[in-house]
Parts: C-alpha cells; sequence; structure tokens
C-alpha cells in the first residue's frame, strides 16, 4: 500500500522548474549528500531551471531521503528516478550517444558507486563525527540553545541511524582496514576505466561522471576516519580527481561562495545574475 | 530443495572453490554459528577463521596461488569490479527486499528452509517463532541498505534493468571470463542462480532470466552442469558435501 505524497513544500510553484529540496549548506562543502550533490550538477549540466529550497533539516521525501524533487505540483523521490523523469520531461540526455554495451557499463559502474563506493562515507562519517556540527558542517546555521541541541541530539542521533544502516548492510562489520582497501580498490577500477580520457566515455560528460562527482568530492573535501582515501585519490587517481575537479570547475564557480554564505541561492552565473534573475521570477 | 544455499554468497564462495579446484569440506552452521563478523560464509583455513566471501576469495587467491581466477588486463579487472557490484551490491538487494516484503511463504517452505524444521507440530511452533524474527531481520537488513524502501514494481524496474545491462555484457561469451571462468563467473552464478532457481513474485524475474535476456538463464545452466553435477544429489538428500562422492 503507497502512502499518499508529502504535502508540497513549494505551493505557488513555477511551471517547468524543478524544487531541489536538501539540506541546507555546509562549510566545507555545499551538500554532505552525495546524491544531492550529483543532483544539483546533474541540473547544472543539463541547465534545467531550478531553484533550491532547504529541507530545514527535518523534511524528507515519501522514502525518506534527500534530495527530493517537486515538479509541476508533483513530488519525485530518489535521485536516480528523478533523472529518469527529468530526462524525460525535459528531453534532455547526457548518455543518448552512448551504444549498448556503454550503456550497460554505465549502469554497472553506477552500482560501483552507489552501491559499493558510496557505504564508505557513513561508514566514515560514524566515525568521525564532531566535524558536522562544527565550521565545517552545519554550525553556522545555528546559534545558542539551538546549536547545543543540534550538537548534542540532532548530530548523535543522524550517527546512530548512520551506524545501523552500514550494519545491515554489511559494511558496519568491517574494521577501518579492511574498508580502506575495498574503497582503494574501487577508486583504482574507475581510475582504470577513465584511463586518459577527459570523462568516463569520451570527451563529454554522462550522468556517470556526475554520479561519481557527487561521491568522489565528498572525499576530497570532507572529514573521513583518516585522510588514507584522499591521499590515495590524489595520488593514485590522477585521472579521476581531474575530471571530477574539471568539473568542479565548470559547474561550480560558486562553491566558496555557496560554502561561505552557507547559501542555497548561488548560481553558476555569479551573484549579480542570480539577484537578477531572482528579481525576474518574483 | 531447489538449489544448494540460498544465500548468494555462500553459493558463490562454494562456485568458487570448484572453479579453482581447491578441497574443501562444507561444514552446517545451523543456523547458529555465525563469523566474527555475524555472517555466514566464513572458512577455517589452517586453524585461522576467515570472514567475508570476497575478503576470503582473496586470501585464497594468495594462499593457494590463484591469481589467473582474475583477469590481468586493468580495464578487464576494472569492468569485472563493476559487474561484481552491479551483481552483489545492487540486484542482489533488489531480490533480498522483494522475499522480506512479499517472499516469506516460500523461505519457510519445504522448497526454502522448511524441511530443516522438522514435521508436524514441531515445525508449526518453530514457523511460528522463526517467522516475525526473520521478517523484523530481513526488513531491517533491506531498510538499511535501502532497497526495502521501493515498491515491488520499482524493484522489479531495477532488477531488470540490472539484468539487462549483465546480459549485454555477457553477450555470447561462454563466461563473463571469456573462455575460462572468473571470480567474476562465481560472483554471477551466486546471484543470478536464485532467479532461475527459486521464487521470485508471481515467477516474473525468473521469466526475465530465462526469456528476455536468455542468455543469461543459459549461463546459469552451464555453470551448474559443469561445476555443480551433484546438484539434484546436494538438494534432494541436503548432503553437504555430495561434491566429494565423486572423487
Amino acid at each position: 500500500l503507497r502512502m499518499p505524497a508529502p504535502a508540497l513544500l513549494k505551493r505557488d510553484w513555477q511551471k517547468d522548474h524543478v524544487y531541489l529540496v536538501q539540506f541546507p549548506r555546509m562549510g566545507c562543502i555545499p551538500t554532505a549528500s552525495p546524491f544531492a550533490l550529483k543532483l544539483e550538477t546533474w541540473l547544472r549540466l543539463c541547465k534545467i531551471p531550478y531553484t533550491n529550497v532547504s529541507n530545514e533539516f527535518t523534511k524528507m521525501s515519501e522514502k525518506g531521503q534527500i534530495p527530493f524533487i517537486e515538479l509541476n505540483g508533483r513530488h519525485y523521490a530518489d535521485s536516480v528516478h528523478i533523472i529518469d523523469v527529468l530526462k524525460h520531461e525535459f528531453k534532455k540526455d547526457p548518455e543518448a550517444l552512448l551504444n549498448p554495451l556503454e550503456k550497460a557499463q554505465l549502469i554497472a559502474f553506477r552500482a560501483l558507486i552507489e552501491d559499493g563506493i558510496f557505504w564508505a562515507i557513513p561508514y566514515n562519517r560514524s566515525r568521525n563525527t564532531k566535524w558536522i556540527a562544527g565550521d565545517k558542517g552545519f554550525s553556522g546555521h545555528f546559534h545558542g540553545v539551538k546549536k547545543i541541541l543540534f550538537e548534542k541530539i540532532m548530530v548523535p542521533k543522524c550517527i546512530k541511524n548512520m551506524k545501523a544502516k552500514c550494519h545491515a548492510q554489511g559494511i558496519g562489520r568491517h574494521n577501518q582496514l579492511e574498508v580502506e582497501k575495498m574503497t582503494k580498490d574501487q577508486f583504482d577500477s574507475l581510475e582504470d576505466f577513465i584511463g586518459t580520457k577527459s570523462f568516463f566515455f569520451g570527451e563529454i560528460p554522462t550522468t556517470l561522471d556526475i554520479t561519481a562527482f557527487g561521491h568522489i568530492q565528498q572525499f576530497l573535501h570532507t572529514p573521513m576516519a583518516s585522510d588514507e582515501l584522499k591521499n590515495h585519490l590524489e595520488q593514485k587517481c590522477p585521472n579521476l580527481t581531474k575530471m571530477v575537479n574539471r568539473l568542479k570547475d565548470e559547474f561550480w564557480p560558486d562553491w566558496d561562495e555557496a560554502c561561505s554564505k552557507l547559501s542555497l541561492a548561488t548560481t553558476m552565473d555569479g551573484p549579480e545574475e542570480a539577484a537578477a534573475a531572482a528579481a525576474e521570477s518574483h | 530443495r531447489t538449489l544448494p544455499n540460498l544465500s548468494p554468497w555462500s553459493l558463490k564462495l562454494e562456485t568458487w572453490l570448484r572453479m579453482a579446484d581447491l578441497p574443501f569440506t562444507n561444514i552446517n552452521n545451523e543456523f547458529k554459528k555465525f563469523s566474527t563478523k555475524g555472517q555466514v560464509p566464513f572458512i577455517e583455513l589452517n586453524g585461522e577463521q576467515i570472514a567475508d566471501s570476497n575478503i576470503i576469495i582473496e586470501k585464497l587467491k594468495e594462499e593457494f596461488g590463484k591469481a589467473d581466477m582474475d583477469p590481468t588486463d586493468p580495464m578487464d579487472q576494472a569492468l569485472a569490479s563493476a559487474f561484481s557490484a552491479l551483481a552483489e551490491d545492487h540486484l542482489c538487494w533488489t531480490l533480498f527486499a522483494l522475499r522480506s516484503q512479499l517472499g516469506f511463504d516460500y523461505l519457510l517452505s519445504d522448497d526454502g528452509f522448511g524441511r530443516h524444521h522438522g514435521s508436524g507440530l514441531m515445525k508449526s511452533i518453530q514457523h511460528l517463532i522463526a517467522r516475525p524474527l526473520i521478517s523484523r531481520h530481513m526488513t531491517y537488513r533491506a531498510q538499511g541498505q535501502g532497497m526495502g524502501k521501493h515498491t515491488p514494481d520499482e524493484l522489479h524496474a531495477m532488477a531488470n534493468k540490472a539484468l539487462a545491462s549483465i546480459s549485454v555484457f555477457l553477450g555470447d561469451k561462454p563466461y563473463f571470463g571469456g573462455e575460462r571462468p572468473t571470480t567474476l563467473d562465481a560472483t554471477m552464478f551466486g546471484h543470478l542462480a536464485p532467479f532461475v532457481y527459486t521464487w521470485t513474485p508471481e515467477g516474473k524475474l525468473t521469466k526475465s532470466v530465462k526469456e528476455t535476456y536468455p542468455n543469461l538463464g543459459k549461463y546459469v545452466e552451464r555453470v551448474k552442469e559443469k561445476y555443480w553435477p551433484d546438484w539434484d544429489e546436494t538438494c534432494s538428500t541436503m548432503d553437504m558435501n555430495t561434491h566429494k562422492n565423486k572423487e
């Protein structure tokens, strides 16, 4: 039995405009969710008009997750499904030119990233937790009592949840060295697959590159249990690292601004253009 | 009754041992003995316990000099790693979630674990106790991993997409590794065999591997014929070491 979709957050929605609901910005990375980072970057790649909406740490999709979108009055959950919907609604398909074998490889490497490498993120974060409530994390959003409540109650609850998921999935049962080894091997597979190409399938970025971007940037910018994984990426996976940084330069010129101002309103086009666009749409 | 082991990881590991031609003995965990990581399968080798099927395989490759169980070309290794993840970290969980949502009766039936519970009143009592425990545990795992959040229709769509990709990748090769089986073949067999031989909701996914992507169904049959000649014997007698009967 399907639960009814949650009530819309954005009632006065614009037609054919995506409302992307995600966590507020953090100090060291626009978002600690690899799926939200993937999705927002995908919207930018495909030039689909969107507005960020803060979930205020509490509002989740009908599947209990972030990110989710609202489009033309409908709620869509799960970033992979959302991308399929957007491809259909906006007639955009970064992988349209891939042949059947390449499309099969895309599905496989996507699993390697989102069902494999992904798990090293909550695993590490459930062991190195303090930063989430600090400057690198969300502390800029809170003051006084709320700050203490966030640090002492919300964050530990979130960590406990993460640990349970890691245990249920299986990765939580390994020790740190084992997880680091597995993850390094997976990084190496991505590095071998991209080879000397600019992107995984040649000169044009596909959804797979954006998926890798959303995940790899977490290892490059957010604290893990040790520096092993970041060092491995930078030293042993130069092509992969170059690719995700190329995407960062091209699609996130406002990365630093988004983080320092903790703003969901920055855009690729610079602050003046963003303000003008905002003024236009109201 | 329909396949030697319901755990795809155990089926994978045992198939790997047979493909690598290593001497082994199966030991029944009696549903209660688990590794230090709380799982099966695990092995004991020269007095040491090793847990997690992938860690075990790496260790055995080293100990017994079985590097030829994997491709040497880095691109082939990368593809093997990716398709292994697709089968083991993605496809596997779609079926697991479907079973946790729809498949209890099957698990407790004689085709599943039912025959181990004796018969008559004892069996009914064991099922009464086991059912909610297994249900809760499977739901916990499926929800934690993430697949448990999806509806059966969504799970079917995801499973079919994964099967389609695996089918394209296999093409008309005899094994995923080419002419000879590799570790990826053990993984694929472990995770695809359940679709061929066990219950899937309304048989739809069994139809997928047998009719929509027939090279997968045929692949599973091929590996079974070659590496599990004692399949029917071990399934019907529940003897865990029928592979030794051939020696």
